[in-house]
């Protein structure tokens, strides 16, 4: 690493100074280099008493700073640098530099962010699920913060199809939040990446979380939310993403949903809808193909991706492979999970004969037939 | 002169039968008492001195001492004040008595003479007729509880002057009861039954299965659906108490002090709904000379706990030796206490903080949040429960529904061919119900048809299954079968028994 760069670390690690103030001291100072050599009069042009408080504080060398990183198997990759991701540059208030652990996306492949509810339905659930793997499956690069709920469904859906994913975190990159992630940071590191612009060590302090959100909407082509309330801090990153003039998509639900109503907004103030994976897919390959207008991208592929992906013909409801009375109650399960109690009731309001035992087997067949799914004793259709 | 009578105690859930032994000899005049005695057996002397004097006897100037044996036993309790009393009379001389030596004396004096009720009867005077007593003269406030046993001659006295007229050869009559008689009178008064259950039709079912197995069941859904409701009317569906359940029931209300004169015995199965907020010595049992805990009071019966997540971790985890054991030890520095209770532990329980998960429109709460309640339960525990049911709410439609369901009556005919049918399999082994077959058996007891076998391996492998649920799984389809009326397990029993498998 060049000298200049281990001062940017230096200077991202004290507490208090933010990327707008390395930008400052550059600005003044010409390198940040002699940013560091300089009097403490020349500082208090540019920094506050409090940062400057902070600078003399500071014990770590520049030096110790890298051994930490190295340590840690992070690397940190400033503005000025090759390796810093294309997207982060073009946004307005871009990092200065950012800490990196495993990969970041090339410029050449196209990228997703998928963000939703921490506190998510079983609906939502499964979209993020299939998004995720969608994506995998087109060679898209899944975005997200690995929070709870359809962040971290999504992203631990396009690993497990194999495919790429990114989480920015609003802490350190080598620390692992929420801490019951730990197995998909784990595998992020080796088959995706993590970064973050925080400092190692940093806590994950509530502030950090608005500001992480930009990187997420910064790194992707499109943003896509599944399931966001009313007041949802999901919408912190969409109001990113439209500064960033990022492209964004919702997953619509039904209007009852409360879970469904801030992407519902969404969508009436102009966000375009996603219908299918497939369609997700065909929108980021879209806005893709619109940011590399010098030809990188090559139209062969994203057909092939496409192709791929619509193979999969259209779900009726008749299943030819399953009996009649399997097919009878095919049409009762909803995304949105029922006790037996209530599809039962149905079923006989429907003039539907068996007894309760006998309905019960036939729920089970179509669990192990891959038809519903048992959550906590409720059904849901797959 | 030295003489002795006959009384009992309760140690823990055993009767013990008690020698009072008086001897009255001239000397300096006194009155003493000795034999391991708690305060308040040795408070006797005073009650009898004065209640002698005021039925108009009177304590002749000698030297009287008693000694309670087998002297090494703790004595507690006052149900010793009237042997004490016929005894110390009969030694100095001031009353004739006949047949003192098959009759056991119980009961407490008070200043007046007056009998009063004591705890524990019913235990004791069984085992007084198994060792042979003739006749038996406790309180009158005890008549019925101790008339329960056939087979001993119950006098129910009001004072100690209608005991020292029995013993002197008067004519009394003892206390009889028709049993049956009383058993349908008090069974006819059960009131909770399922027929003011509306819908719910998978909770009927689960509950019929768990009553015809003996299986432990939990209960989930929102608040207001109902599982209170139909845990309540569990009991109604089990097969009626008979005479020796009844008996063992009783002695151990009997022994907690539960009976009086209004309820003298126990002649329909308990329901115990304990508060969330009990000890673990009120679950188990427990002070300093222990009485039987909410557990073993649901002994044969049910034991309700609401809201399972709220009770505190360590009384739940009271619950695992009981649960393997059938039986709760408590030990104490001079016995180890015994007390049954071999229970069936029906649980209700929200699906998470505010009730209504999985319904996202009205649940916020986050999937830590759930998850930090869902696991407040040990897994030793749940391990345990074989049948786990959801309960949704009502609707407006079936609460008007006139239509009446299915009674209870109807239920416990399926529930008592199944116990038949389990009977019959398991003569001459120690299990019961087949709840309690012992994984080694398994294999034995659980036969199933061929296609049934290939659904199992297959339910084992796409669900998942640990050993221990699989296990559960087999024994919650042989009861289904039970109550089918088939010998062999089918498919559609194992399937229907994967539907009330535990979600964690």
């Amino acid at each position: 690493m060049c000298e200049e760069n281990l001062w940017a670390l230096w200077f991202q690690s004290v507490p208090g100074i933010g990327r707008k103030t390395i930008y400052r001291l550059e600005e003044k100072f010409g390198s940040l280099k002699q940013a560091a050599a300089a009097q403490e009069e020349e500082l208090r042009q540019v920094l506050k008493p409090l940062q400057i408080e902070s600078l003399r504080m500071f014990s770590q060398t520049p030096d110790g700073l890298l051994r930490q990183c190295e340590r840690t198997g992070v690397k940190y990759v400033t503005v000025r640098e090759g390796g810093f991701p294309n997207r982060l540059k073009e946004i307005p208030d871009p990092p200065y530099g950012i800490f990196i652990k495993g990969a970041l996306p090339e410029g050449d492949r196209p990228t997703v962010a998928i963000i939703g509810a921490r506190a998510c339905s079983a609906y939502g659930r499964e979209c993020a699920r299939l998004m995720g793997s969608a994506a995998a499956a087109a060679g898209i690069w899944v975005i997200s913060g690995m929070a709870r709920g359809i962040d971290s469904i999504s992203q631990s859906a396009c690993l497990d199809a194999g495919g790429k994913s990114v989480a920015v975190l609003g802490c350190g990159a080598d620390i692992c939040y929420p801490p019951e992630e730990r197995p998909l940071y784990e595998r992020l590191v080796a088959e995706g990446g993590i970064t973050s612009e925080y400092p190692l060590g940093m806590q994950p302090l509530n502030k950090n979380f608005p500001p992480r959100n930009r990187l997420i909407s910064g790194l992707a082509d499109l943003v896509l939310v599944i399931e966001a309330r009313e007041k949802s801090g999901t919408l912190i990153t969409v109001d990113m993403a439209l500064e960033q003039g990022r492209e964004v998509a919702v997953v619509p639900g039904r209007i009852t949903d409360a879970l469904s109503l801030g992407c519902h907004k969404l969508y009436s103030q102009g966000a375009r809808i996603v219908i299918s994976p497939q369609q997700m897919v065909e929108m980021v390959w879209e806005a893709f193909a619109l940011r590399q207008k010098n030809g990188e991208y090559s139209p062969g592929r994203k057909a092939a991706a496409i192709a791929g992906n619509c193979a999969e013909e259209e779900k009726s409801t008749y299943d030819p492979y399953l009996s009649p009375f399997l097919n009878q109650l095919l049409p009762l399960l909803d995304t949105t999970p029922q006790s037996v109690e209530v599809l039962y009731r149905i079923f006989s309001e429907n003039d539907g004969h068996a007894d309760l035992p006998q309905f019960l087997t036939g729920l089970l067949e179509l669990e192990l037939a891959g038809k519903c799914r048992n959550v906590g004793g409720q059904f849901i259709k797959i | 002169m030295y003489t002795y009578v006959y009384s009992g105690m309760m140690q823990g859930m055993y009767a013990r039968m008690l020698r009072v032994e008086v001897d009255a000899s001239f000397g300096l005049p006194s009155f003493d008492m000795v034999g391991n005695m708690a305060f308040e057996v040795k408070e006797a002397r005073e009650r009898v001195r004065v209640a002698v004097k005021n039925i108009g006897k009177q304590l002749p100037n000698l030297r009287i001492t008693v000694n309670v044996s087998p002297a090494h036993l703790k004595k507690a309790g006052t149900g010793l004040d009237l042997p004490i009393a016929i005894g110390a009379l009969y030694a100095s001389g001031e009353i004739r008595a006949q047949g003192l030596e098959e009759t056991l004396f119980l009961g407490e004096l008070g200043l007046n003479g007056e009998l009063r009720g004591i705890q524990g009867v019913l235990p004791i005077v069984n085992e007084a007729k198994r060792q042979g007593f003739a006749r038996v003269v406790l309180p009158s406030a005890n008549a019925k509880e101790g008339a329960f046993v056939q087979g001993i001659e119950v006098y129910g006295m009001d004072n100690l002057t209608d005991v020292l007229e029995l013993l002197s050869g008067e004519k009394k009559e003892p206390y009889v009861l028709d049993t049956a008689a009383y058993f349908q009178e008090k069974a006819a008064s059960d009131t909770a039954d399922f027929s003011e259950v509306q819908g719910q039709y998978q909770a009927r079912r689960a509950a019929q299965i768990a009553a015809a197995g003996f299986h432990h069941f939990l209960l989930i859904g929102p608040p207001g659906a109902g599982k209170t409701m139909i845990a309540r009317r569990l009991p109604s569906i089990l097969p009626p108490l008979s005479a020796e359940e009844s008996m063992e029931i009783s002695s151990i209300y009997s022994v907690a002090g539960k009976l009086d004169e209004s309820t003298p015995f126990i002649t329909r199965r308990p329901f115990l709904n304990p508060h969330h907020t009990m000890s673990v010595q009120a679950m188990a049992g427990g002070g300093r000379i222990p009485r039987p805990g909410v557990i073993s009071l649901a002994h044969r019966a049910v034991l309700f706990l609401d809201e399972l997540p709220e009770f505190r971790r360590d009384v739940l985890e009271v619950l695992r030796q009981p649960m393997e054991e059938k039986r709760v030890q408590i030990a104490r520095s001079e016995a180890i206490y015994s007390f049954p209770a071999d229970f069936m532990l029906v649980a209700a329980m929200n699906p998470c903080p505010c009730g209504y998960y999985p319904d996202r429109n009205r649940c916020k709460c986050t999937d830590a949040e759930i998850t930090r309640y869902t696991s407040k339960i040990s897994g030793p525990i749940l391990d345990r429960i074989d049948l786990c049911c959801q309960v949704s709410a009502v609707r407006i439609e079936e609460l008007r529904e006139v239509k009446p369901s299915e009674s209870s009556a109807v239920m416990r005919g399926r529930v008592l061919k199944a116990r038949e049918r389990q009977q019959v399999r398991f003569q001459g082994t120690q299990i019961c119900f087949n709840s309690q077959i012992p994984a080694m058996d398994i294999a034995r007891y659980c036969a199933m048809t061929k296609e049934a076998e290939l659904c199992a391996g297959l339910l084992f492998e796409r669900l998942q299954l640990s050993a221990r649920a699989y296990h559960r799984l087999l024994k919650v389809a042989r009861t289904i079968a039970d109550l089918e009326d088939s010998e062999l397990i089918q498919e559609a029993h194992l399937k229907e028994a994967a539907c009330y498998r535990l979600q964690r």
